[in-house]
């Protein structure tokens, strides 16, 4: 074979890839070719130096992101909306908000009926409260804020942020104590409750309280914020958790 | 949500957290800067989680997975204007920097020198990777960075393995030329 014709396999026979009978023919013409070994050998040290170079860290940020997606094309991938929605939210705030609400929902509904638990895309890192809140801040255009005390026995358990519409997002936090789960949605869209009680919360402000299906649904607004607690937990729990915000 | 949509959305999810370092680090090789990877990697898991009620679980995802990549970089990215290229980190200096042990060093691999040519190498690498056409660019980091076979290559791209062949040597030519000086350094490694 020519070198001209060797050469053209250099890189197949690097990378383990020649058939025994190529592979025996170039290994005879390489012993008698200087000029060929070093083609090779530079070749050889290319793929080295390539290969030798580590992974791409995923940035801090990116794994968040990644979870929003998840979330967001969760409810994509879910299907209809119940009946629970269509009953509970006016229908002009739920073309804005089904695809948070809808995930949201499912969520909760998948907890209830006892599914295997929703792991992340990416695995949690564990981080605490504070650092959730300090990478959602970077994903927003107003200011998240977070309760300052939890109920007995619950602790953060994630942080994401959802796209609810093009520009508008939500951010989401979720909390449990191993057994239920509760979880706190804020964010600009307007949410104007149905059938839901009037209370005064601290501070009077004031807030619309409903259940559906155990279910408990607090909501009220603050400087210009939305906030959501929801979960299979008494009304006062959530209650005293809103009243926890400054 | 009926139960067999939300066992496939589990099984995706596994399979992304199983590969979600190979999946972004192959978008910064292709993409080149971390703008667009960023952008690659969550565009591919995106139409990837939305195709996966057509993926077989017989077939690897990492395959499944590079080629929605690849067929995405060749769409949307090919006919943008090419950023400038940067380095992927974007406080490039100060992050190289804050690597740089405060307490004694233990070894030579520590050395801030060496973690600052080992920053340079990478870089020149990503811009000499950058100048190649994009098919080029994508089977030498799929053969290269990711050892991927010339027959799961030709599957990602959906060609034959000669062509896998010819052009996974016309990529290592190009790139010798351009890595020419550095090419001792992998004789350290």
């Amino acid at each position: 074979m020519t070198c001209e014709a060797i050469q053209a396999l250099l890189s197949a026979y690097i990378d383990g890839e020649l058939l025994p009978h190529e592979k025996e023919q170039l290994e005879k013409h390489l012993n008698d070719c200087a000029r060929c070994l070093r083609e090779c050998h530079s070749l050889s040290q290319t793929k080295r130096l390539l290969r030798s170079m580590p992974d791409y860290e995923i940035p801090e940020d990116l794994i968040p992101e990644l979870n929003d997606i998840a979330e967001e094309n969760y409810a994509y991938y879910a299907g209809p909306e119940t009946n629970f929605l269509v009953r509970f939210w006016k229908p002009a705030v739920m073309t804005g908000l089904s695809l948070a609400v809808l995930v949201f929902v499912t969520l909760w509904f998948l907890n209830l009926s006892g599914s295997k638990s929703k792991k992340p895309l990416v695995a949690e890192s564990g981080r605490t409260m504070e650092e959730s809140l300090k990478i959602v801040k970077k994903k927003v255009d107003f200011e998240p804020v977070i309760p300052t005390s939890l109920p007995e026995g619950y602790k953060f358990d994630s942080g994401s942020v959802f796209n609810v519409r093009e520009g508008e997002r939500v951010v989401h936090f979720g909390f449990t104590n191993g057994k239920n789960r509760f979880y706190l949605s804020e964010g600009r869209t307007e949410l104007i409750p149905i059938d839901a009680q009037v209370i005064t919360l601290r501070n009077g402000r004031q807030g619309h309280l409903s259940v559906d299906n155990n279910t408990s649904i607090l909501h009220w607004a603050s400087d210009d914020l939305n906030f959501t607690l929801m979960g299979d937990v008494p009304h006062q729990t959530l209650i005293n958790t809103a009243d926890s915000f400054k | 949500m009926n139960k067999d949509r939300f066992e496939r959305y589990n099984l995706f999810e596994e399979l992304a957290a199983k590969h979600a370092t190979q999946i972004y680090n192959t978008a910064c090789w292709l993409a080149g800067n971390y703008h667009d990877a960023q952008d690659l990697a969550q565009e591919t898991l995106i139409r990837a989680m939305k195709g996966f009620n057509r993926y077989n679980p017989n077939l690897p995802f990492d395959r499944w997975i590079y080629r929605i990549m690849y067929n995405l970089y060749v769409d949307a990215f090919r006919y943008q204007k090419k950023r400038k290229f940067e380095p992927l980190d974007e406080n490039y200096n100060e992050e190289v920097h804050a690597k740089v042990p405060t307490g004694a060093i233990s070894s030579v691999k520590d050395m801030p020198d060496k973690i600052l040519e080992a920053e340079e190498l990478r870089l020149q690498i990503q811009e000499a990777l950058n100048s190649l056409p994009h098919d080029f660019r994508m089977v030498v980091i799929l053969c290269d960075v990711e050892g991927l076979s010339y027959e799961e290559i030709s599957q990602v791209m959906d060609c034959s393995i000669g062509t896998i062949r010819s052009r996974i040597h016309r990529a290592r030519r190009m790139l010798r030329k351009k890595l020419a000086k550095y090419l001792s350094y992998a004789e350290k490694k």
